[in-house]
């Protein structure tokens, strides 16, 4: 009998190879394949099964070597092998199954002998390991065996249900989803973050979870945390020198682990380590394709499980998205608010063109005449009052015109962008040269264009110190492109001066795009993109009301 | 129109130099005593608190700032110097100006629009009533008030002519002036005047600035918006 066993030594081999299965981070049915495997070849080949209790009282074959078939269900019995393992969390001997009555497994399966042993994950009976045989009792050692073996089982176990919880489809999809919402609740940064946190270091179960965000040169600012210890706070810095998961996530863009907290050199490795904690791992947090931070997980018992970084990537993945519309929709609200305050400071300016022009002028003009009539009326000369009454309102009609054609000059919008460039590059005491080769076009479009160059147009008399401009328009496509060009010093800021922004909020506005080279001393160059509505390209131009005149 | 025993004082605040000069003149052909004349509200105040003219005419804007400043400067004026008429001239027809300067006070107050200095006796004629403790609201000014009440209240209930009278009492005319004007006999303004009173609920008062008073706290009061 006992020459049919493996010597001792040779035992070992199977259960180093199902542990360094499971640490390499194996998919669970591998490594439950790996477990079965083991134990049968320590069994001199006998069948052996990985039996798991179910909620409802039945027991579920994950993996079999041999005999009973994967997936097979054994109903809830009270005198089943499976049930009595787990009542009792003791190793179980059936010699004969003939003996007690047994369904399913003795008829099914032709088991007549069976040894099961209790497979206890984190204190409680997780399901059991058994060897069968279809003829005689198993050796009288095989419980010893298999439960010297069943030790490394549950560890091996134990680590795949980390790695299981972590892999829940169900709960990941379920916090991400939670995580998507924020963005239609417009949350703040900050709270997407800590949800990030919250959720990431939840679903990694032993660990706790931070972000960090990464400033140009590599250092790290802790922007939310979850269930960290309380040497760690939001706020705290670390410099760039160091090294840890993050580190490596900001050196190479991509998600890393850490082992071993204790030999790395970074801050937050060596506070963490010195709380107990011994392994963690990063992905990198984009926002709008650009590198922002790092999630970070930090576990407690060895190594994390195999694979996590996958999943904190799938968290920052979406935190990215849901931070970049909470930004955008920011951006959108501020752009709204400086579009609303310019048609504010539009106003003003135009009442008080009008009141101190042109309405003056008519006061003028009434106050002259009725004057005239009085001096009429009482037998005097009216003619200088008329002649007052007549330069007033002459200069009245000119403020007037003024006015108007600072709203929208009639250029525009009778002969289009090409013909409301002339006139205004005519005002400009700039050499401007047009080039402008566009069809009408929708006329909010043609007024977006207009004042865009107007205002590109008046940046570089009033900035640049140019001597010459080019103004180039063309369509691409349903693309209409415009450039503006200028010989002047370069070294435009967005920052500085609204007249950048407000283009910008125009050209947004009409859903362009707007891009802006300016290097020092050598010019600027303004490029903007607007798009054509395509039922104006497609239509035919009577049917859109476009170029037909 | 010559002025009685001792001429009316007057101090003007005009950034339109044409104008201030117009009136100036207009004024002193009708025989008033223009004391001091101001571009700029700041200097509108100062020279007013030296002169304590009888009336001082202000424009709403006026540097320094080029915002209500002359109108500031006219409550101002009235809440220092009680023995001051004021007259505002604007271009702006509105009334929440008006009732700004007018305050709970309708005496030796008025606000017209500008064009009103070429109408001569009609200009001179609202500066010696403001002076007298009389008030000068301009009728488009009313008129606005008036328009912005008409839809819904109580001044559907007053007819045409009601209405016509009521306006003329919110420009801060007396019952002879809105019998001249409106081409009626007296007894037929003290009529409609109190008809008018009793349609809106206000108590009635013979005094003329009270009357003003009880007629613009009307109009000012649950303006619909």
């Amino acid at each position: 009998m006992a020459a049919s066993l493996p010597h001792p030594r040779a035992r070992l081999a199977p259960l180093a190879g199902v542990a360094e299965l499971a640490a390499g981070g194996a998919a669970p049915d591998v490594v439950f394949s790996g477990v079965v495997e083991a134990a049968s070849a320590l069994l001199a080949g006998r069948p052996t099964a990985l039996v798991r209790f179910e909620e409802d009282g039945t027991s579920l074959v994950l993996a079999a070597s041999g005999g009973t078939p994967v997936g097979a269900r054994a109903p809830a019995q009270e005198d089943s092998l499976a049930a009595r393992v787990r009542r009792s969390g003791t190793p179980i001997r059936v010699d004969d199954f003939a003996r007690i009555d047994v369904r399913g497994v003795r008829a099914g399966w032709g088991v007549r002998a069976a040894v099961a042993v209790p497979v206890v994950v984190e204190g409680s009976p997780w399901g059991l390991l058994a060897a069968t045989s279809g003829g005689g009792p198993l050796p009288g050692d095989t419980e010893g065996r298999l439960g010297e073996f069943a030790d490394v089982v549950a560890a091996t176990v134990a680590g795949v249900q980390a790695w299981t919880r972590l892999r829940d489809l169900a709960e990941e999809q379920a916090a991400l989803r939670r995580l998507a919402e924020l963005a239609t609740r417009e949350a703040p940064v900050r709270g997407v973050l800590d949800a990030v946190a919250r959720e990431a270091s939840w679903l990694a179960g032993v660990s706790f979870g931070m972000v960090l965000r990464f400033e140009p040169d590599g250092s790290t600012e802790i922007e939310a945390l979850a269930g960290a210890p309380e040497n760690f706070a939001v706020g705290m810095r670390t410099s760039a020198d160091g090294d840890g998961s993050a580190w490596r996530v900001w050196r190479t863009g991509r998600a890393a682990r850490v082992d071993d907290l204790g030999s790395m050199s970074g801050r937050w490795p060596m506070m963490a380590h010195r709380f107990g904690f011994t392994s963690s791992a990063a992905a990198p947090l984009r926002i709008d394709e650009s590198l922002w931070g790092a999630l970070v997980v930090v576990g407690r018992d060895g190594p994390l499980p195999a694979g996590v970084e996958d999943h904190l990537s799938n968290f920052t993945e979406v935190a990215g998205t849901v931070i970049a519309a909470v930004e955008n929709k920011a951006k959108l609200k501020a752009s709204r608010a400086r579009v609303v305050a310019a048609a504010d400071e539009t106003r003003h300016r135009l009442q008080r063109d009008v009141h101190d022009g042109a309405q003056q002028r008519l006061v003028h003009t009434i106050v002259a005449l009725k004057l005239a009539r009085q001096a009429i009326a009482d037998g005097g000369d009216p003619a200088a009052l008329v002649d007052e009454a007549l330069r007033n309102a002459e200069r009245a009609i000119r403020d007037l015109r003024d006015v108007v054609r600072g709203i929208l000059p009639a250029a525009v919008t009778r002969g289009g962008l090409a013909a409301g460039l002339e006139t205004l590059v005519e005002d400009v005491a700039l050499a401007v040269e047009l080039r402008v080769d566009v069809p009408r076009l929708p006329p909010a479009l043609e007024t977006t264009a207009y004042f865009v160059l107007a205002e590109a147009l008046g940046n570089v008399v009033k900035h640049a110190d140019a001597r010459s401009a080019v103004i180039e328009a063309w369509l691409s496509g349903d693309v209409l492109v415009i450039d503006v060009r200028d010989d002047g010093e370069g070294g435009a800021d967005p920052a500085r001066g609204t007249g950048l922004i407000g283009m910008l909020d125009r050209v947004e506005a009409a859903d362009g795009r707007l891009t802006l080279s300016s290097p020092s001393g050598a010019g600027t160059t303004v490029h903007v993109e607007l798009p054509v509505p395509s039922s104006w390209t497609s239509g035919s131009p009577e049917d859109a009301g476009g170029p037909a005149r | 129109m010559t002025g009685p025993a001792a001429a009316l004082r007057v101090s003007i605040g005009e950034d339109d130099v044409l104008l201030r000069e117009g009136i100036a003149r207009i004024l002193a052909d009708a025989g008033l005593d223009v004391v001091a004349q101001s571009g700029n509200a700041d200097d509108l105040l100062h020279r007013a608190l030296a002169h304590r003219p009888d009336v001082v005419i202000a424009d709403v804007r006026m540097p320094p700032r080029r915002e209500d400043d002359g109108l500031v400067a006219a409550v101002e004026i009235r809440r220092r110097l009680p023995g001051t008429a004021v007259l505002v001239l604007s271009q702006f027809c509105e009334p929440a100006f008006a009732l700004e300067l007018i305050g709970d006070r309708p005496e030796g107050v008025g606000y017209l629009l500008k064009e009103r200095v070429g109408d001569v006796d009609s200009f001179t004629d609202a500066v010696t009533r403001v002076a007298a403790g009389g008030s000068a609201l301009d009728p488009e000014v009313v008129g606005v008030m008036l328009g912005r009440r008409t839809r819904g209240g109580a001044l559907d209930a007053l007819t045409p002519r009601e209405l016509a009278v009521l306006a003329a009492m919110a420009e801060g005319k007396s019952n002879s002036g809105i019998a001249g004007a409106l081409y009626v006999s007296l007894a037929a303004v003290e009529k409609h005047v109190t008809s008018i009173f009793r349609k809106l609920g206000v108590a009635a008062d013979d005094s003329e600035h009270r009357r003003v008073h009880a007629v613009l706290t009307y109009l000012r009061q649950r303006q619909p918006r």
